[in-house]
C-alpha cells in the first residue's frame, strides 16, 4: 500500500467515523454539505478529530480551505511530508 | 489579593487575548453577585467585582469562573475581518450622550434594559424604520407580524436552549389558584427592580420573550413546501435578551426593535438576497453620513457551544455585523447583521423547496434603538445637525 492509500484510509476512517457512513463512501470528490452530517458542525468535528490524530495545529483559516476528502488530503500530505 | 467585594481568580493558563471580551460578557452570567468582571495580568486573572452578599460566597464563585473559562479556553479563535470601512469623520455630540440623554428625557429607565424612548428618539426610530421598509420594498418583501411571545417548542426545536439559554427570558403569569392568587394580592410587593410574591404564585412558563424575530417565520414555514421556491420577508419586531449586568443604556436593552428581512430558498438565492441587503444597507447608511464598518462576527453562544460555532461563524462568514462608531466612547457598537444560516433552519423545522430538498435562509436585522443610539452619539441630538434624509424624514416635534 503507498503512502497516499494509507492517508486515504486513516482519512476515510475518520471521515466514517464522524458523520457515521461508510469508509467505502468516502470518496475523494466528498465534500461539505454534500452529505446531511457534514454541515457546519460536523465540519468542525470533523477537523478537531482530524486534528487530534495528525497533530496538526488547527487554525481558523484552514477552516474554509479542508472543505473536501481531497482538500483534506492533499493537506495532510504536504504536512506529514513536513 | 482580593479585595473588599472584589474577587481576583487566578487562571490556570493565560486566557488568549481575543477571548477576553467574550469572557468577560460571559462572567457577568454565572453568579447573581457578580456586578462586573475585568481580565487582566495579561489574561492572567479575572478580576470580579462583588455585591454584598457574594463576598461569603467567593470560593464559589471563583469555581465558577475557572470552570466558565475551561469551557471556551480551547476555542480556535475566530477569523475577525474588516469587509468594509466607511470614514464620515463625523462631529460628535460634544458631551456625554447617555446623560444628555436623560436629562432631555429622551431616555427614561424604567429598570435595566428597559427604556422609554422620548419624542425625539422615537421619531428618529420611526424615520429610520421607514427608510428600511423602503429598502425591504426593493426587495419585494412581503411584511409578517410577529407576536413578542414565542413558543417554546419552536425555540426547543430550533436550539435555543441549547445555544443561547444565558439571554432566554420568560413569560410568566400566576398560577390558575384561588389560594395562590389571594395569597399574591395581599402579599405581592415590589423589591428595588424585583417583584417579593410567595414562591408558589407563578406557574410553569408557556411562552417565552422572543430572542429574535425571524424565529416565527421558521415555525409559520415548519413542514411545508415553498410554493415557488422562495420567500423574501419583512417584519418589525420586538426581542428580548437578557443581558445580565452587561444590560447599559440603548447600547444593550433588555427589550428592543429590529427591523428584520429574512430570505428563504434556494442557497443560491438566499445568498444573492443578503448581498443585496447589505448593498442597499450601504447606499442607506452613506446617505445617513453613518461612520461605520462591516465586519466578520459570531453569536455569542453559551459555554462549550461557543468553540463549536464561533469558529465556523466567522470562517464561513455566516454573520457579517455593521459596527457604528461612538465618538464618545472611542469604540463601536453592533447596529446590523447580515446572516447566513445555511440549511440549519430548513432542516429543524422541514421547510421544502418544490425539487425536495431543504431550504436555505438568511436574515437581515437592524437594530432600531441602537442605530438612533448611534446616530445621536455622532451626530448630537439637535435635529438641525442631522443627516440631510433624516432630517426631512423625521417629523420633529418642536
Amino acid at each position: 500500500m503507498t503512502g497516499f492509500a494509507q492517508l486515504h484510509d486513516r482519512v476515510a476512517t475518520i471521515v466514517a467515523d464522524t458523520f457515521g457512513i461508510k469508509a467505502a463512501e468516502v470518496v475523494d470528490d466528498l465534500a461539505y454539505g454534500a452529505i446531511a452530517p457534514w454541515d457546519s458542525v460536523g465540519h468542525l468535528d470533523l477537523l478537531v478529530a482530524l486534528e487530534r490524530s495528525f497533530g496538526f495545529a488547527l487554525t481558523s483559516d484552514l477552516i474554509p480551505r479542508l472543505t473536501s476528502v481531497r482538500a483534506i488530503e492533499t493537506y495532510l500530505a504536504d504536512f506529514e511530508a513536513q | 489579593m482580593s479585595t473588599a467585594r472584589t474577587l481576583c481568580v487566578a487562571c490556570e493558563r493565560p486566557i488568549p487575548r481575543w477571548l477576553w471580551s467574550d469572557v468577560e460578557s460571559r462572567l457577568v452570567f454565572i453568579d447573581e453577585d457578580i456586578t462586573a468582571a475585568r481580565i487582566v495580568d495579561g489574561g492572567n486573572t479575572m478580576l470580579l467585582t462583588l455585591c454584598p452578599e457574594g463576598d461569603d460566597r467567593r470560593q464559589t464563585i471563583a469555581g465558577r469562573a475557572l470552570r466558565l473559562v475551561g469551557a471556551v479556553q480551547n476555542s480556535i479563535e475566530p477569523r475577525a475581518r474588516i469587509l468594509e470601512e466607511h470614514r464620515t469623520s463625523p462631529p460628535g455630540c460634544g458631551c456625554d450622550i447617555d446623560a444628555l440623554l436623560a436629562e432631555s428625557r429622551e431616555v427614561h429607565r424604567e429598570v435595566a434594559g428597559v427604556a422609554v424612548l422620548g419624542p425625539r428618539l422615537s421619531s428618529l426610530v420611526t424615520a429610520l424604520d421607514a427608510t428600511l421598509v423602503d429598502l425591504a420594498g426593493k426587495l419585494e418583501a412581503v411584511p409578517f407580524t410577529f407576536p413578542a411571545l414565542i413558543d417554546p417548542a419552536l425555540l426547543e426545536r430550533l436550539h435555543a436552549f441549547q445555544y443561547f439559554p444565558h439571554t432566554l427570558g420568560f413569560a410568566a403569569h400566576l398560577r390558575r389558584d384561588l389560594d395562590a392568587l389571594e395569597r399574591f394580592s395581599a402579599a405581592a410587593r415590589t423589591d428595588g427592580d424585583r417583584v417579593d410574591a410567595p414562591a408558589d404564585s407563578f406557574a410553569a412558563p408557556r411562552a417565552l420573550l422572543t430572542p429574535a424575530v425571524c424565529y416565527h417565520l421558521y415555525g409559520y414555514l415548519a413542514n411545508q413546501t415553498l410554493g415557488e421556491g422562495r420567500l423574501v420577508v419583512t417584519s418589525l419586531g420586538k426581542c428580548f435578551r437578557h443581558e445580565a449586568a452587561n444590560m447599559a443604556s440603548l447600547e444593550r436593552l433588555w427589550d428592543f426593535t429590529v427591523r428584520e428581512l429574512v430570505f428563504v430558498g434556494s442557497p443560491e438565492f438566499v445568498l444573492a438576497g443578503r448581498d443585496a441587503v447589505q448593498r442597499l444597507a450601504r447606499e442607506l447608511f452613506a446617505a445617513l453620513a453613518l461612520d461605520h464598518h462591516v465586519e466578520t462576527a459570531h453569536d455569542h453562544f453559551f459555554g462549550a457551544e461557543f468553540r463549536r460555532q464561533a469558529p465556523i461563524q466567522s470562517a464561513f462568514e455566516l454573520k457579517l455585523e455593521v459596527r457604528a462608531t461612538l465618538p464618545h466612547k472611542d469604540t463601536t457598537l453592533a447596529v446590523a447583521s447580515y446572516n447566513y444560516h445555511q440549511d440549519f433552519f430548513g432542516r429543524r423545522m422541514n421547510i421544502r423547496l418544490p425539487d425536495g430538498t431543504i431550504a436555505h435562509t438568511a436574515c437581515a436585522g437592524f437594530g432600531l434603538e441602537r442605530l438612533a443610539y448611534a446616530l445621536v452619539s455622532q451626530f448630537g441630538i439637535d435635529p438641525e445637525k442631522w443627516p440631510t434624509p433624516l432630517r426631512h424624514q423625521a417629523k420633529w416635534p418642536a
